[in-house]
């Protein structure tokens, strides 16, 4: 056994390297949410041309101007009253998650692909019983499609048993509108309230 | 004597075969007006033979009819009636969840409010018809 020799300068410095290189590493793994630019939960888009304008009225009776939310953002979505399951499923989840934020900057339209049988009263009654502050859109059948093209929106009636009637299959993405009035992320269906708030959030500040 | 072993042979023979646990039922608040609302339930079969969800009623409802909403590949939304109903094979749990498998409620007698309780007697094929309680609720 040898006698212990005295620690060489770099022996010294070892141990408070590796301290250094952890502690290091520990302040950045905090901060590193606060760093990080936030990711989103959709597809993002980078357009430099306002979203497209739609020839709608809402459940307030008036012309649907998207052009007016300047500074808020805008979450629509195109759905229809009898669907039991995906379009309460969608709305419940955004309605939640406007309550989370507590923003009066959030502005949640659905636009009716049924506008036969979705009169603007039910569209209202059904809307506005996910929030108060919901809207409901609509139109003839020629501007519905005109709107649901504009965003890329596929719908269309399939026939379904007596008690139902016909059945709308439809695109069952959320589009959002940033605060400059451009559409710029689209939310697929099954994403959380808690996502659909972090990402609304994300896009007022 | 003859009576308890009428019991022993009785409880002997129970569970296994047409046993499903059918829990976590509820639905959706159904928005004022609306004319069609979803029940969703877990439906488990512990036993070996498969069984299957041939139908269900309700006294709100007109029409009861079981539907599964599947998303296409282009994020479409397509909802279908389960003509046939709705599978639970042997050692499985058949998941009726908001975005797939769901009861069909339509032609609903009153607005559905949260705390509410709906009875629904549902039909299998195997196991004896049931009542359950679907609890009325937010998410």
């Amino acid at each position: 056994m040898t006698d212990h020799e005295p620690a060489t300068p770099r022996q010294r410095l070892w141990p408070l390297a590796v301290t250094g290189v952890v502690a290091g590493a520990i302040v950045v793994a905090l901060l590193a949410p606060i760093l990080r630019p936030h990711v989103f939960h959709g597809a993002v888009l980078q357009s430099d041309s306002p979203a497209p304008p739609v020839n709608l009225t809402t459940t307030n009776g008036a012309n649907l101007d998207l052009s007016s939310y300047e500074g808020e953002v805008v979450v629509l979505y195109f759905g229809y009253t009898f669907c039991p399951d995906v379009c309460p499923t969608t709305l419940a989840d955004v309605a939640r998650a406007k309550r989370q934020l507590n923003s009066d900057e959030v502005n949640v339209i659905m636009i009716t692909v049924d506008p036969a049988r979705d009169t603007p009263e039910l569209l209202a009654n059904y809307v506005t019983s996910f929030d108060p502050s919901f809207l409901g859109a609509y139109g003839t059948d020629e501007v519905t499609a005109e709107a649901a093209a504009l965003y890329g929106v596929f719908y269309e009636a399939r026939e379904g048993s007596e008690a139902t009637g016909y059945l709308v299959d439809h695109t069952a993405t959320l589009m959002v509108i940033d605060t400059e009035g451009r559409l710029k992320l689209l939310l697929p269906f099954g994403v959380s309230a808690n996502e659909i708030a972090a990402d609304l959030e994300a896009l007022l500040n | 004597m003859l009576l308890a072993f009428i019991v022993v042979m009785v409880t002997a023979c129970g569970d296994v075969e047409g046993d499903l646990t059918i829990s976590d039922t509820w639905g959706r608040p159904s928005p004022a007006m609306a004319q069609a609302a979803a029940f969703y339930m877990q439906i488990s079969n512990p036993g070996s033979t498969s069984d299957t969800l041939v139908s269900a009623t309700s006294p709100v409802c007109d029409t009861v009819e079981l539907h599964e909403s599947v998303l296409n590949d282009s994020q479409v939304m397509m909802m279908s009636q389960l003509e046939d109903g709705i599978d639970i094979a042997g050692d499985s749990t058949a998941r009726l969840e908001p975005g797939g498998m769901h009861i069909m409620c339509i032609g609903l007698d009153h607005e559905l409010v949260p705390g509410e309780t709906i009875t629904v007697q549902l039909r299998f094929a195997v196991a004896e018809s049931r009542d359950i309680e679907v609890e009325i609720r937010e998410n």
